[in-house]
């Protein structure tokens, strides 16, 4: 009997591939400025629904994955179009994921090694956690998540000489517009991207929970993020808007009696390990993805050849960091929506139309 | 598990852990203690020519600051010629030009995390700071918890002035302005708190004053006071009177002495803590009034004469010429605040998050607006013990 992922397990995975995406809040700011927080409860709110039609694909059509799933509703051939629709969208995660891994070690640690270096080593971890074993990557999840959140809580207590609650205010002072861009932003950037999960369900305990305990994990990293942003407002206030990377620009403030000072190292360690968490996530579900596509009952063997894809598609993805910010703050939330909205509700309500899953599959309620 | 893996599979795995670290040594990052020039403070001064900026880094010469410390042989030290450290100036558009500039110059490759004090020269601090200031917000590595002045005269004499007791007159300057909070005469200043004030529209940022004084032929540094800052330009400075006033208003007096005279005697009142609160209010004919109130206790820290300033009779005219010379020094630093027609209180901000609609249309015009604000002091101050006497040193 092969190992299975509990709930428990999902929702830790859950909620530390969501707190991996945290560099979505200079987005948010850039929007929504002091109000920022505003726009993660506003994205939970609207990323409920959202997370409900995955919970109910799960349970209409229990121990398959979204691929299989789309197959089993579409037919063969629009069924398979989609699926490599889904496929590429893991991808393009995948690379964009790796892409702010090569980004950040150059910017912070090692500026003048070449990105494909940095990426190659990084990829090539990927490569093995994938190979050896994403079951046992999310286990390895109860810890990321409890090290993060450890670490942020401890931050926020180091920095709390540095808060200053009246950068909060004016509330609600921005135009309702932002605060739609921003609520988008937070959903389909950061909170429904565990749609990436789906792929994991056939390895499921209880694949049928699947909708309630992402909506629990979730709703953990929406208080995580909470911690964050309103910690990064508080104490950046107006310079918030024009820094790289906001969260880290406060760790590098902390400094307590001169001892605790230049914690950074914290920071880079548990970024670079939830970023390899969702990598690999990411890039199984784009290997096994593409495995299903082809109807190829092991995915072992693309595992080297989208390492290689991957590394190359990271590389080349953006010209400049810059390109990467610009991309983020446009253009990204649009391109996920189609991908983490529109295709699953599309799923949803053709296979209510068409009754599926049919008698002969049809579970016991 | 572990059984089951064959030799030679472990050996690949060893081979590959090895291939794999290799390549997180950082060859192409290395950065050794001793090809490092490592930048305790910088002074940035106007240059000869229009449109240049001099930039003056002092680096710390580890290896002789230690031997200094030593101390037991000064013969080496003559021998060596050298001092603790040493500074080297150059001239460019910006900053970042002159540092490679620099590199030229000295035998190692300039480090700048540790730097602790940034001083502008008054004549490049009144042409504006914000280009200078770039660098040191852009640079991945540069930290902004280091502390910035403003000189008076020329920003790179300062880093020549030696001190006593520390081995480098930038860290003499930087444990300076830490010990300010016992004496609220200054505004101590990060340089992120300068730079996030500075990305506010309506608030002036103040920067503390440093200068040279001549003492027994002795040279020494002065801090005290503030320059103001509207839009990164220094348009004027606040005496240590005014400078006290604005951080009363802040909020950020810590402790300090207020010298009082009542009596016939000269009492100093030892400041134990302070809260202020400002409450702004928009009133319907069109008025923009403030009220700040500031709530201090005191402990009475020395007194001069014969009538016991403790005694509770005398306590609450103690207390009420203390409050009387708090609402002094806030109404100056107000009063040099419309002169300089800078809103160095962030008094715009206050409107900002109470009002942020009406705001929108005063953002502009705010300069003339300040101008015609009113605003009411009040200051209570209590009293907290009077040490280790209860009366002056006189027989009953």
């Amino acid at each position: 009997m092969k190992r299975k992922i509990s709930s428990a397990q999902l929702l830790f995975s859950v909620a530390s591939f969501i707190v991996a995406s945290r560099m979505i809040t200079k987005v948010l700011y850039s929007y929504l400025k002091q109000d920022s927080w505003i726009g993660i409860l506003l994205g939970y709110l609207i990323s409920l629904p959202v997370l409900m039609i995955y919970g109910a694909l799960a349970k209409r059509f229990p121990s398959k994955n979204i691929i299989e799933i789309s197959e089993a509703v579409f037919g063969k051939i629009l069924g398979k179009i989609i699926s490599a629709c889904y496929t590429f969208y893991f991808m393009s995660l995948a690379v964009l994921y790796t892409r702010s891994v090569g980004t950040f070690v150059k910017t912070i640690i090692l500026p003048n090694t070449p990105m494909a270096l940095i990426l190659i080593l990084f990829v090539f971890i990927c490569s093995w956690a994938v190979k050896k074993g994403i079951i046992g990557l999310t286990g390895c999840s109860t810890v990321l998540a409890a090290i993060s959140a450890v670490l942020i809580i401890f931050k926020f207590l180091l920095l709390f000489k540095e808060l200053e609650f009246k950068n909060f205010l004016p509330a609600f002072a921005m135009q309702p517009k932002n605060y739609l861009i921003g609520a988008h932003v937070v959903a389909a950037q950061s909170l429904c991207e565990i749609f990436v999960f789906f792929m994991l369900v056939p390895h499921m305990q209880k694949p049928e929970e699947f909708g309630r305990t992402a909506r629990a994990g979730v709703t953990v990293a929406t208080v995580i993020l909470l911690i964050v942003t309103a910690r990064d407002i508080a104490v950046l206030g107006s310079y918030t808007v024009v820094s790289t990377m906001p969260s880290f620009s406060v760790l590098r403030l902390i400094d307590v009696g001169d001892i605790f000072t230049r914690l950074e190292s914290l920071y880079t360690a548990i970024h670079i390990s939830l970023l390899f968490f969702n990598v690999s996530i990411l890039y199984y579900a784009t290997v096994s993805g593409f495995s299903r596509l082809l109807n190829v009952k092991s995915h072992q063997c693309f595992i080297h050849i989208f390492g290689a894809l991957m590394i190359t598609g990271a590389l080349s993805v953006f010209e400049s960091s810059y390109e990467h910010t610009q991309w983020n703050s446009s253009a990204a939330a649009i391109y996920a929506t189609l991908f983490l909205f529109f295709l699953p509700a599309a799923t949803l309500i053709a296979a209510a139309i068409r009754r599926l899953p049919g008698k002969e599959t049809e579970h016991p309620a | 598990m572990i059984r089951r893996i064959g030799i030679k599979k472990r050996i690949l795995a060893v081979l590959a852990a090895l291939a794999l670290t290799s390549g997180l040594t950082a060859c192409f990052d290395r950065r050794e203690l001793d090809t490092l020039g490592i930048v305790i403070g910088v002074a940035i001064d106007k240059g000869e020519t229009e449109g240049e900026t001099e930039l003056t880094l002092q680096i710390a010469n580890v290896a002789e600051s230690q031997s200094s410390k030593q101390g037991s042989n000064t013969s080496k030290k003559e021998e060596s010629g050298g001092s603790s450290f040493f500074n080297v100036s150059h001239s460019g558009k910006t900053v970042n030009t002159i540092l490679r500039d620099l590199e030229h110059m000295i035998s190692r490759r300039v480090y700048i995390p540790h730097i602790q004090v940034i001083i502008f020269g008054e004549e490049l601090a009144r042409e504006g700071v914000r280009d200078s200031l770039d660098f040191f917000a852009r640079a991945p590595e540069a930290r902004m918890t280091l502390y910035v002045f403003v000189a008076k005269g020329k920003a790179a004499d300062i880093l020549n002035v030696k001190s006593l007791l520390e081995a480098y007159p930038s860290t003499a300057l930087m444990q300076r302005i830490k010990n300010q909070d016992i004496t609220s005469d200054t505004p101590i200043v990060t340089e992120f708190e300068f730079v996030r004030t500075m990305m506010n529209k309506s608030t002036a940022a103040v920067l503390p004053i440093v200068e040279i004084t001549e003492q027994k032929d002795r040279q020494r540094l002065l801090v005290g006071g503030c320059a103001v800052f509207k839009d990164s330009r220094m348009v004027g400075e606040l005496d240590k009177k005014e400078t006290r006033g604005l951080l009363w208003v802040k909020g950020e007096v810590e402790a300090g002495i207020l010298s009082v005279e009542l009596m016939g005697v000269c009492a100093a009142a030892e400041i134990v803590s302070a809260k202020s609160r400002v409450n702004a209010e928009l009133r319907e004919d069109g008025t923009i009034f403030f009220r700040i109130t500031v709530d201090e206790v005191q402990a009475l820290g020395d007194q001069t004469g014969i009538t016991n300033l403790a005694a509770p009779e005398n306590l609450p005219a103690l207390l009420e010429e203390s409050e009387r010379v708090i609402a002094d020094e806030i109404q100056s630093a107000l009063d040099q605040s419309w002169e300089l027609q800078a809103d160095i209180f962030g008094f715009g901000e206050y409107i900002s998050r109470k009002y942020p609609d009406k705001w929108k249309d005063m953002e502009d015009n705010w300069d003339e607006l300040y101008q015609k604000i009113e605003v009411e002091i009040e200051v209570n101050a209590k009293a907290d013990g009077t040490g280790r006497t209860i009366m002056p040193l006189i027989p009953e």
